[in-house]
């Protein structure tokens, strides 16, 4: 059942990391950025999921008292590939290219294995820092006169500024949402679906 | 025990990651390729390889036998609606305002066109007359088809199809001092600095 689950994760970044795939979502620079990147670090949380139930992992975790050395090298990791000189170089070399589809993963991989360890308070850190981070990067990409990156033109970069912007905007409510009403987001479009199913 | 061990292994990660970020920057210096390519002409001008163009008067000729101390090298694309266009107003500007450095034999202006599928000799002399009054100090060429790559990586030079049937590309004037070292990249669009830094580069 565990092999399975793994495997079928491996196979995923296979696919993102096989030319047609990669080519494609690294052709424009919000799906690099907001879809290729994500569903990397995506895999890596995951596999990293299934190891946390399976495996105690207590030689590794005893250097991650409160998940924080795996939340150190994931913003590394992330801040550092969001960057306008690694995403370029990411499309124009592929050895710089193979390092971010095996680091990003990675980076996932060390969410998954600290982020039950990281104590509330923290994570409200860590969720500020992450909705700070898009915000920035958004506002970044939206100000600048002239293209950041040389392999995406203007147009694709403002697209990326207004998501990026969008999607720190969206990050805060999901978060802010569970922090005033107790229950997460999704609970709430669920609950609404369930009220209409039952409606005669 | 684990307090102790984290506090390193943490401390490690810092550590890794701000070197990790410091030479990928540049020393947080240069956050886009482009500011990349502009300080290293500055910090360690690197030779250009001797590679040949076909000219606009016809002929084929190596970078090496253009002339000039200094060589002002700007990338092109003679059916450029817009960019190039100011682009070769630029260069007729700088034709004029170095006219006594050119007269002297020290600068040489060269257009490259990063389109040999449609840039003939012709395409080229044509493009020179749509902006220039003269020919003095202007030499235009197009390099041949498999070479093109090696120029752009020669220079740090981009071009990306821009969606419309043409091209985008960082566009810059590039200064070439003696010894074909690339010694500054400079905004096409300040022609004053460009003026300063090819008087510099002569008197080096």
């Amino acid at each position: 059942m565990r092999l399975r689950a793994e495997g079928i994760y491996l196979l995923l970044w296979l696919a993102l990391a096989a030319p047609p795939l990669r080519s494609w979502l690294e052709s424009s620079m919000a799906l690099h950025m907001l879809v290729q990147l994500p569903l990397l670090a995506w895999i890596g949380y995951c596999i990293g999921r299934v190891w946390t139930r399976s495996h105690s992992l207590g030689q590794l975790q005893s250097f991650n008292a409160g998940g924080l050395t795996g939340l150190l090298i994931a913003s590394f990791v992330m801040l550092l590939w969001m960057l306008p000189r690694p995403l370029d170089l990411a499309r124009l070399d592929a050895s710089i290219d193979a390092l971010k589809l095996v680091s990003v993963p990675l980076a996932g991989l060390a969410v998954a294995l600290s982020w039950q360890r990281v104590p509330p308070i923290a994570r409200a850190v860590v969720h500020l820092e992450v909705i700070a981070t898009l915000l920035r990067f958004g506002w970044g990409y939206l100000a600048a006169e002239q293209r950041l990156c040389l392999t995406y033109l203007a147009e694709d970069q403002r697209v990326t500024g207004i998501l990026l912007v969008v999607l720190g905007a969206g990050y805060a409510i999901a978060v802010s949402w569970k922090a005033v009403f107790g229950v997460p987001i999704y609970a709430f479009f669920a609950r609404a679906d369930d009220s209409r199913a039952a409606a005669p | 025990m684990s307090v102790r061990r984290t506090a390193l292994a943490a401390t490690l990660a810092c550590l890794a990651g701000l070197a990790v970020a410091h030479s990928a920057t540049d020393g947080f210096e240069a956050f886009t390729l482009e500011s990349a390519r502009r300080l290293q002409a500055l910090r360690a001008p690197a030779p250009v390889p001797n590679l040949a163009l076909d000219l606009a008067d016809g002929s084929r000729a190596p970078i090496s036998e253009m002339g000039g101390r200094v060589l002002l090298v700007d990338f092109v694309y003679s059916n450029c609606p817009t960019y190039c266009a100011s682009l070769g107003s630029v260069y007729a500007q700088l034709q004029q305002r170095l006219a006594a450095e050119i007269a002297a034999g020290d600068v040489r202006l060269l257009s490259i066109s990063f389109d040999p599928q449609r840039d003939s000799p012709a395409e080229l002399r044509a493009y020179r007359a749509r902006h220039g009054k003269t020919a003095a100090g202007w030499e235009l060429g197009v390099p041949a088809r498999e070479e093109l790559g090696k120029w752009l990586d020669a220079f740090g030079v981009v071009v990306i199809p821009d969606g419309l049937g043409g091209y985008t590309h960082n566009a810059a004037v590039h200064v070439v001092g003696p010894g074909r070292h690339l010694i500054a990249i400079l905004e096409a669009g300040d022609v004053d600095a460009v003026v300063q830094a090819t008087r510099d580069a002569i008197a080096r």
